[in-house]
């Protein structure tokens, strides 16, 4: 069992504030996948809980136990960094029992536990290599391996993908999720991939500048973004954003309109807004309705179309507004064609100008 | 048509010319004039048209009795002392400079006034510092004996640098100082470029200031530890203006150089000398060879 609890925590590197009073709460054993763009602050936050970073104000705890002060060895903890950091001059059995060893635990049990962790990773092979004589995703394999070995009661991951191909990244994103399940223990995963976020996490942080932009489910961040931060970063390709005006406000829907060419009603409320504010409309581009029946419709030429087999994006654009919209694979489009997208009023969210969420 | 890697060939070897050029006539000229000098019974009178004698300048059995530079005892005295001053001096050079490597890695406010300090024994001239020390350890003036007699540990002033117990100590000494700060860079070089998350690695491990030390920095930083012996190490087997300095006469602080330099400068044996010049060449060549073969140095790309 390890809770994490971080409480109002706050960091500056000099000037620069880069944690903003940041509250969460990661439930033991869960799969907690902290994202965000370059620059967020989700590494650093990462570096707090393992307690390579002071923090400034507020406090961690990790278990019930507040660590502020603890250093990274005392706090139960072990961390994947992205450029795997393995000790080069040791072998990678070395480097897997280096831990055991500074915990001077007798030798049966180092090599009892190394080669538990080799076995599930299936870096058997290569026990007495040296780091530089294995590939990316070896070295990868024994960073975690190192975690591994010391059971600690939390895993610390720092975008330990992002160096990989693609397709070792999948085959390994699937290998973390099965540890996940064998080890069951808490993780933190940082990443800037939204795909890794989506596809790992029990529960996904959003950080935005050093702020919780959201927490939740990947779905749940998916289906009902809490602004427009959160909307456009997570999914792939981006929401579509089209700038629109609230026609009128009824008890339980907002109609506007779309670039004046029809309306439609949105039955999501926000208290503060009034008739003829300007609002953003986001839909993705898998909800969109290309040459069909819908809600409201827009009409425009098609200047790129991505075809990618089992899907096909078009690139629209009509008065400076670009869209984005997803079609079947097997598309018979072409670029200068003229299509009508349907906007299906229950796919759409609303944010106001500050980018809020109506709800 | 020629192939590419057929014109790179050729364009190295032009550019390589000059250099060879330079290598051969500041550094094969003298080494084989030298050979053929040891070989010759030049004195200063004959030095034109000296007469050639095989190998009696090295060693030679005449009535009974052997000559030559290896049948001298002064010589194996003086590579002995060679010996002596390149080990400990490079020992004590590599401690103190791994010390101010880490210090100067702290960063505060002072670490320029610090690295500047550390550099400043290395930018004086040899010729000064010896001086600097000859007058310190002076046996009735200098400071050095003025504050051991003060603090009760001297009855009266010691001679340090001429008193054959403590002169190779002193020569030692004022070596480390001088050139610690030169094995610092390199160390320093080292450390800085150790990559920052396998540090942070280690401490997720667990490791503490010394263990991070022992495991980890240390296996790290030895490539350049060995290159900084090897530099030192090649300097402190050619030792002469040092010594030379302090006390160019003494037989208990004689270096090689400074035998072969007396034999044909000052006696004027210059076949004798070059003689004693092509076993020095000769000593240290093979100490660079096996110190190169033992440490791997020569597949320093290979190591990590």
């Amino acid at each position: 069992m390890a809770d994490i609890n971080i409480n109002t925590v706050n960091k500056y590197f000099g000037d620069v504030h880069v944690i903003k009073d940041v509250s969460l709460d990661i439930k033991s054993q869960s799969f907690t996948v902290l994202v965000g763009p370059s620059g967020c602050g989700k590494s650093t936050m990462l570096r707090m809980i393992a307690g390579l970073e002071d923090i400034n104000s507020g406090t961690i705890s990790i278990d019930g136990q507040v660590v502020n002060d603890l250093p990274p060895k005392q706090r139960n903890i072990a961390m994947v960094f992205q450029s795997y950091a393995l000790y080069p001059h040791m072998t990678v059995f070395d480097n897997m029992a280096f831990g055991l060893k500074l915990e001077k635990r007798s030798k049966d049990e180092i090599n009892e536990r190394v080669n538990e962790a080799a076995r599930i990773l299936q870096i058997e092979d290569y026990l007495q290599r040296k780091p530089k004589q294995l590939s990316g995703g070896q070295r990868q394999r024994v960073a975690i391996g190192r975690a591994i070995t010391r059971k600690p009661k939390v895993f610390l991951f720092d975008e330990p993908l992002s160096n990989l191909d693609a397709a070792l990244r999948v085959q390994m994103r699937v290998e973390l999720a099965k540890l996940h399940n064998e080890l069951e223990a808490t993780m933190i995963y940082v990443t800037h991939d939204q795909t890794e976020a989506m596809t790992l996490a029990d529960d996904i942080v959003v950080l935005d500048t050093g702020i919780v932009s959201q927490k939740g489910s990947p779905l749940e961040l998916y289906d009902r973004p809490n602004n427009m931060f959160v909307g456009g970063f997570i999914g792939s390709p981006k929401m579509n954003f089209i700038s629109s005006k609230i026609l009128s406000k009824s008890s339980d829907a907002t109609e506007v309109d779309i670039m004046g060419m029809s309306k439609i009603s949105v039955s999501k409320m926000s208290a503060s807004s009034s008739e003829g504010d300007s609002v953003t409309l986001g839909i993705r581009p898998e909800h969109l309705v290309v040459n069909g029946d819908s809600d409201g419709s827009w009409e425009s030429k098609v200047f790129v179309v991505e075809k990618l087999g089992d899907v096909t994006y078009l690139y629209l654009e009509k008065d400076g507004e670009p869209l984005v919209a997803e079609t079947e694979g097997h598309s018979e489009i072409k670029v200068g064609d003229t299509v009508k997208v349907g906007f299906p009023a229950g796919r759409c969210q609303l944010f106001d100008s500050s980018g809020q969420a109506f709800k | 048509m020629k192939s590419v890697s057929q014109i790179r060939k050729r364009t190295a070897l032009i550019f390589l010319i000059p250099v060879t050029i330079i290598l051969l006539s500041s550094a094969l000229y003298p080494l084989i004039s030298t050979l053929y000098l040891s070989l010759t019974d030049a004195e200063l009178e004959n030095f034109l048209n000296p007469n050639y004698v095989g190998f009696i300048n090295y060693i030679e059995n005449y009535e009974g009795m052997w000559y030559g530079v290896l049948a001298d005892s002064l010589f194996w005295n003086s590579v002995r002392n060679t010996l002596v001053f390149t080990i400990f001096s490079i020992s004590l050079e590599v401690v103190l400079g791994i010390s101010f490597a880490l210090i100067m890695l702290i960063e505060n406010k002072l670490k320029w006034f610090v690295r500047a300090a550390v550099l400043i024994p290395w930018a004086i001239p040899t010729i000064v510092s010896a001086r600097m020390f000859e007058w310190m350890l002076q046996d009735q003036f200098g400071i050095f004996n003025y504050m051991l007699i003060g603090l009760g540990i001297l009855e009266q002033g010691k001679a340090w640098t001429t008193d054959p117990q403590t002169s190779m100590i002193v020569i030692i000494i004022i070596d480390a100082w001088k050139t610690s700060p030169f094995v610092a860079i390199l160390v320093y070089a080292g450390l800085k470029a150790l990559p920052n998350e396998v540090l942070e690695a280690g401490k997720v491990d667990g490791t503490n200031g010394i263990t991070q030390f022992y495991y980890i920095i240390f296996p790290l930083i030895l490539p350049a530890i060995a290159v900084a012996i090897v530099f030192r190490g090649l300097d402190a087997l050619r030792v002469f203006d040092l010594i030379y300095l302090i006390n160019a006469g003494s037989k208990d602080i004689m270096s090689m150089t400074v035998y072969a330099r007396r034999e044909m400068f000052e006696y004027s044996h210059f076949g004798f000398g070059a003689a004693a010049s092509t076993m020095l060449t000769l000593i240290i060549g093979v100490i660079a060879v096996i110190f190169i073969q033992r440490t791997r140095l020569h597949k320093l790309d290979e190591m990590e």
